[in-house]
């Protein structure tokens, strides 16, 4: 998004202004936007912003897949770390699986590491998707959504 | 000489756009929030420079 002086007078300054919304961008990021103006001899001109991004939270894998014949009970886990100098704490929102899938959180490292585990019901179906909604804590992050894949054979 | 002095004679009145920090790093930063920077503009030259357009990209 951007906001600018259309015109600056002869000998005046002007601003343009820039906003970023970092949501969904990680580690090194440059973003260039192009300036078109009534310059003759340069009509483009360029700007930059550039930085590091870094995430609040971090957890892996970011989809859990549940794969096993359908009898079964198959075992999943996400582990879920807060990289911020403070603690993270979680708790479910949401669950979009609670007839297919059960789930607990196990604290690893007080207010720091978690593990989501996700253990599927048996016979409780052949193909779904769903996710698993947490609330962090975190106001730079306040929700991080887990999605989970079911294929069972027979 | 003619040719000299129409080398040497006034520059036809024109903007003149400057923007002395064209890159601006915001080092690091937490991921999902917004990053806002205001980069300003000069106008060097004898007429008003118009911004018709700012394009990501």
């Amino acid at each position: 998004m951007a906001q600018f002086d259309r015109v600056i007078p002869p000998g005046g300054v002007g601003s343009i202004i820039l906003k970023v919304n970092t949501s969904g961008y990680s580690g090194k990021v440059r973003w260039q936007t192009r300036i078109f103006n009534n310059d003759p001899a340069n009509p483009v001109e360029m700007i930059v912003m550039e930085g590091i991004l870094k995430p609040a939270i971090v957890f892996w894998p970011t989809v859990v897949f549940l794969k096993g014949s359908q009898n079964e009970s198959i075992a999943g886990s996400v582990r879920i770390e807060g990289k911020l100098n403070k603690r993270l704490e979680i708790e479910p929102l949401s669950f979009s699986l609670a007839k297919q899938v059960n789930y607990k959180i196990v604290e690893l490292e007080p207010g720091k590491v978690y593990e989501v585990q996700f253990m599927s019901v048996p016979n409780g179906g052949k193909r779904y998707r769903g996710f698993l909604k947490l609330k962090t804590g975190y106001e730079e992050k306040p929700e991080i959504v887990i999605p989970i894949w079911g294929d069972f054979a027979n | 000489m003619a040719l000299l002095a129409h080398s040497e004679g006034p520059a036809s009145a024109a903007p003149k756009i400057e923007i002395k920090e064209k890159v601006f790093n915001f080092k690091e930063m937490i991921d999902g929030q917004t990053v806002e920077h205001a980069f300003q503009v000069q106008n060097r030259g004898d007429q008003p420079l118009e911004i018709q357009r700012i394009k990501p990209g």
